[in-house]
């Protein structure tokens, strides 16, 4: 229905009904992810002062009086200090955002207001992704655009609002026309590596591997599915038993638990490494913590500030706390010219005195039996594979003496416990030795090519220094040899949980679950950790050379403006094409107007004719024919292609002299 | 200047950010930061999508308001301080429709005209008066916002037209000059009011106090009785027989006596110092004395040149 007046005065500054149930979409469009997360008051509030303010618009009440509003506001602002003990970071600030509105409603009257309300709906729906990117996310992105959207077209207007439906086609429409130009920034916009400043960032962001370890706490390795990092290798990926991706590195022990050394050094050179290299690409899940994943021995990387530490290790500057993406280079199987000095020899060497003594007393016996340290070792492991040691997820609990009751009682452990247990035999013996944390396999997705590394492929194994080098021995494949060889699934089949047994339970359900990662890899490096390397990948593989920042910055620029021309070209202001009838006949009038006169404007075809006539009689019978049959064509038969072809040659033959022809 | 018909061109319309659009450009940049610092790829789509999207809605507001026809339709003349009723209508000739075309002398006090496709909209716009005369136009301020209120889309309309201003009249009280003060017009004729010569069709401008209601009442149709013979009620209003002291009071009082005598069906010449006009009566002749009273020595601020 449209409105039969003309136009209509602005409305008064206060908000009707529609207008704050529109405002309240684009706050709970944008904040419907929060909801659930924060302190349940939050969301109550936020309920609650929308709902208020929507029935004081429909009964026309009073809004509160700043003597409530201040102290209300007050209390909120106290509630989510105390509930977050913050005001930074996502989680207190999303609640802060929510308060904000929840607050700001009950004093909105002005379209002034409104717009604001409706802008924090926008900065709610950008808050989400800060907490969490799935799959799914971009179709919030999309859904929640539109709907805060359409309630800022609403907002905008100041006279009645649209029907509900047509503000969301105008809001889509908008959006549609606003994805390509959004995709080319997405993908040429320059990513700076790293962060300006740190905020905490919302927990649970720390599974996987800790920094230390203490085997006889935990009585269950995790066996869960989630995923570590997925690998794509440049070339011949390695053997399975070559798959040990390094973690932290543990070298200070306390009787019972290994921790890593205080201050990492830098290693002092990082040549040396050979034997046969391999370069793959990581896409590292966020872990929270500075370690990269490599696998032995890392020689060159692409991550800018990281670097290796003098045990090998790849340290980052920052936590990893979003999804990224690194390349690197190991050489498999190095034989690293390395040294032992001082600090970290005596270190490697440390046992806490009077602790594990039965397990001290058994290390001197064989290392006198021994012929040399390499002899003791192979001993060491001897034991473990005649006697009767088991390898399982879930041992029993030790106590405090724990390599002790290890060893000599309970014998049941998984990778932790064997790799405390050698690495203390051979401190007992004056080995230096150290355990280190990492990931052991990988499972290769036939769909993709390439391999995923998940939580349950956490491993632990020790390095013992022999020969003047580090070196690797992994007792836990001397029990378990399987666990290394076929992977911890088929080596643990039975004990995974029932969600990830189901989905192994067939080949198809396997390979259905193996394509969903594929598609989830695919989002992962794509779009979650595009970052400077996947941009460059992608320039190279539009066929770009590599590209300097000027060329990235131009291109970028280029793009753009290229963009913007479509868009002004595509929503450029056009007239209705008009009836082809009268495109023609405009053109006899030009005609005229140049030798005789325009026709005036509420000059009607025939009027015109007769005025030309009298004026030109020359004239007469072709202008008085022209209009005749426009008028028929107008008005008797319109859209008759025959006489629409006939106008045509005649106004294209009708060309008038400027002066009267002689006689 | 413009015409009569404008037809908004887009190099004529002006593009600015509103309030609300600085806020946006506030947001966008805290998000881009936030996005960048976190390294967050859907922070950065997010970011980017509304950066678009803001993009977008400049084109659409630009679009609003480019190609939009204008006609002036005049301003009928009226009494200083009444208002000036002046008329347009806009004219929507292409297939989007034009939302919220805010229209008026200033920003704060604009109509809103919403535009289907292919509709015209009558707008009239008032225009206070305070001085008689010609009263140019103030500039016209034609603007959109929609579709996301985040810029302001405008264009000023210079129309090289006034509205015609009469003068104040004065207050009730100066008496009629007496009738056939002069009859230099002859004695005949014209329609006195002595003797009753029969009915005639009401023509408009006839006095309602000479329609004959009961003729009315029984035929429903309007009829004037008419009068013959006699001496004619006819006089002038001689601006030299006027006793104000300054021109604008003398103009006023003037203004008043040409509305009585029209009210009362009268028929008046008017006098000026420089022009007469012949005496006689009707609507037209009412307003040609209005604008010649409009127009009378007007001070020199005043005048159009």
């Amino acid at each position: 229905m449209k409105r039969p007046i003309a136009a209509e005065r602005r409305t008064v500054e206060n908000a009707t009904p529609a207008q704050l149930a529109w405002v309240a979409i684009a706050v709970l469009a944008g904040g419907a992810p929060h909801l659930l997360r924060v302190a349940p008051w939050i969301s109550a509030l936020l309920f609650a002062t929308f709902s208020w303010r929507i029935l004081a618009a429909v009964r026309n009440k009073r809004l509160p009086s700043l003597w409530l509003r201040v102290p209300l506001t007050f209390f909120a602002f106290a509630g989510v200090v105390a509930s977050y003990r913050s005001v930074s970071g996502v989680e207190a600030g999303s609640a802060l955002l929510l308060v904000m509105a929840a607050m700001k409603a009950l004093e909105t009257r002005s379209t002034r207001d409104r717009i604001l309300l409706t802008l924090i709906g926008y900065f709610l729906l950008f808050a989400a992704f800060l907490r969490e990117q799935a799959l799914w996310s971009p179709l919030w992105l999309a859904a929640g655009t539109i709907a805060v959207t359409a309630a800022l077209t609403q907002t905008a207007r100041c006279g009645h609002l649209v029907a509900p439906l047509a503000s969301l086609r105008l809001a889509t429409r908008l959006l549609l026309q606003a994805a390509p130009l959004a995709l080319i920034l997405f993908v040429l916009f320059p990513r700076i590596p790293g962060p300006f400043w740190s905020l905490p960032k919302p927990g649970a962001a720390t599974s996987g591997l800790s920094d230390e370890m203490e085997p006889g706490d935990i009585t269950a390795i995790s066996l869960s599915d989630e995923v570590a990092f997925r690998v794509r290798f440049s070339g011949e990926p390695p053997q399975a038993s070559a798959l040990y991706w390094r973690g932290p590195v543990l070298d200070r022990f306390d009787g019972r638990r290994w921790r890593a050394g205080t201050r990492p050094t830098r290693a002092s050179a990082t040549t040396g490494a050979s034997g046969p290299v391999i370069d793959y690409e990581i896409v590292l899940e966020p872990h929270g913590q500075h370690w990269l994943l490599a696998l032995e021995t890392p020689a060159q990387w692409s991550m800018p500030r990281a670097w290796l530490t003098g045990q090998q290790q790849l340290i980052a500057a920052d936590p990893t706390t979003e999804r990224m993406s690194y390349r690197a280079r190991s050489a498999i199987g190095a034989t690293r010219a390395d040294s032992l000095d001082v600090g970290s020899g005596s270190r490697a060497v440390q046992l806490p005195a009077g602790r594990n003594p039965r397990t001290l007393a058994f290390a001197s016996r064989l290392r006198e039996q021994a012929d040399s340290d390499r002899d003791y070792l192979e001993q060491v492991l001897q034991h473990f594979r005649t006697e009767a040691f088991w390898y399982t997820p879930s041992p029993p609990a030790l106590g405090a003496e724990s390599v002790d009751e290890f060893l000599f009682e309970t014998r049941q452990g998984f990778c932790e416990h064997y790799a405390s247990a050698f690495a203390t035999l051979a401190r007992a013996a004056g080995i230096p030795a150290r355990v280190v944390l990492g990931y052991q396999g990988a499972e290769r997705n036939p769909l993709s090519d390439y391999w995923i590394v998940r939580q349950a492929n956490a491993h632990a194994w020790t390095e013992v220094w022999l020969d003047s080098r580090w070196q690797r021995i992994d007792p836990t494949a001397v029990v378990a040899p399987e666990r290394i060889d076929l992977g911890i699934e088929r080596a643990l089949a039975g004990t995974a949980r029932f969600e990830d047994r189901l989905w192994r339970s067939s080949p198809a359900l396997h390979r259905l679950a193996l394509s969903w990662d594929a598609v989830n890899a695919a989002w992962d490096r794509w779009v979650l950790a595009f970052g400077p390397e996947t941009q460059l990948e992608l320039l190279l593989a539009l066929g770009f050379e590599v590209p300097r920042p000027v060329q990235l910055a131009a291109l970028a620029g280029s793009a753009t403006a290229l963009c913007l021309w479509l868009l002004a070209f595509a929503l450029r202001p056009r007239a209705p094409a008009g009836d082809p009838a009268a495109v023609l006949y405009a053109e006899l009038s030009r005609r005229l107007a140049a030798v005789v006169r325009p026709r005036a404007a509420a000059e009607s075809p025939s009027r015109y004719a007769s005025s030309i006539a009298s004026a030109r009689p020359d004239l007469a019978d072709a202008v008085c024919a022209i209009t005749g049959l426009y008028l028929r064509l107008r008005y008797e038969a319109p859209g008759d292609a025959q006489l629409r072809r006939q106008l045509a040659v005649m106004i294209s033959r009708f060309r008038p002299s400027d002066a009267p022809a002689p006689g | 200047m413009d015409s009569q018909r404008v037809c908004l061109d887009s190099r004529r319309i002006y593009i600015l950010p509103t309030g609300a659009g600085m806020l946006y450009a506030v947001m966008l940049t805290t998000m881009l930061l936030g996005a960048m610092n976190y390294n967050n790829n859907l922070g950065f789509a997010a970011t980017f999508l509304l950066a678009s999207l803001g993009t977008v809605s400049i084109y659409h507001c630009h679009r609003m308001l480019a190609g939009l026809r204008i006609h002036y339709l005049g301003a009928a003349p009226v009494f200083a301080g009444d208002q000036a009723r002046v008329r347009f209508t806009l004219l929507n000739d292409s297939r989007q429709s034009r939302d919220e075309i805010r229209f008026g002398w200033d920003r704060h006090q604009a109509l809103i005209a919403e535009l289907a496709p292919l509709e015209s909209r009558l707008l009239t716009l008032n225009l206070p008066t305070d001085r008689r005369g010609p009263l140019r136009l103030p500039a016209v301020e034609v603007s959109a916002y929609a579709p996301l209120g985040l810029v302001r889309a405008w264009t000023w309309l210079h129309l090289d037209s006034a509205a015609l201003v009469y003068p104040r009249p004065a207050a009730q009280g100066v008496p009629l000059p007496p009738d056939g003060a002069d009859r230099e017009t002859g004695t005949d004729l014209r329609h006195g009011e002595e003797d009753f010569a029969g009915l005639r069709a009401f023509r408009h401008g006839d006095p309602p106090r000479r329609i004959a209601w009961k003729a009315y009442a029984r035929t429903g149709e309007l009829l004037v009785r008419e009068h013959r013979g006699g001496a004619v009620a006819q006089m002038w209003i001689d601006w030299d027989q006027l006793p104000a002291p300054d021109i604008e009071s003398r103009v006023s009082q003037m203004t008043r006596l040409v509305i009585d005598a029209h009210r009362d069906g009268r028929q008046w010449g008017l006098r000026l110092p420089d022009q007469n006009i012949r005496p006689g009566r009707g609507p037209e002749h009412f307003h040609r004395c209005l604008a010649s009273l409009a127009g009378f020595r007007l001070p020199a601020d005043t005048v159009i040149a």
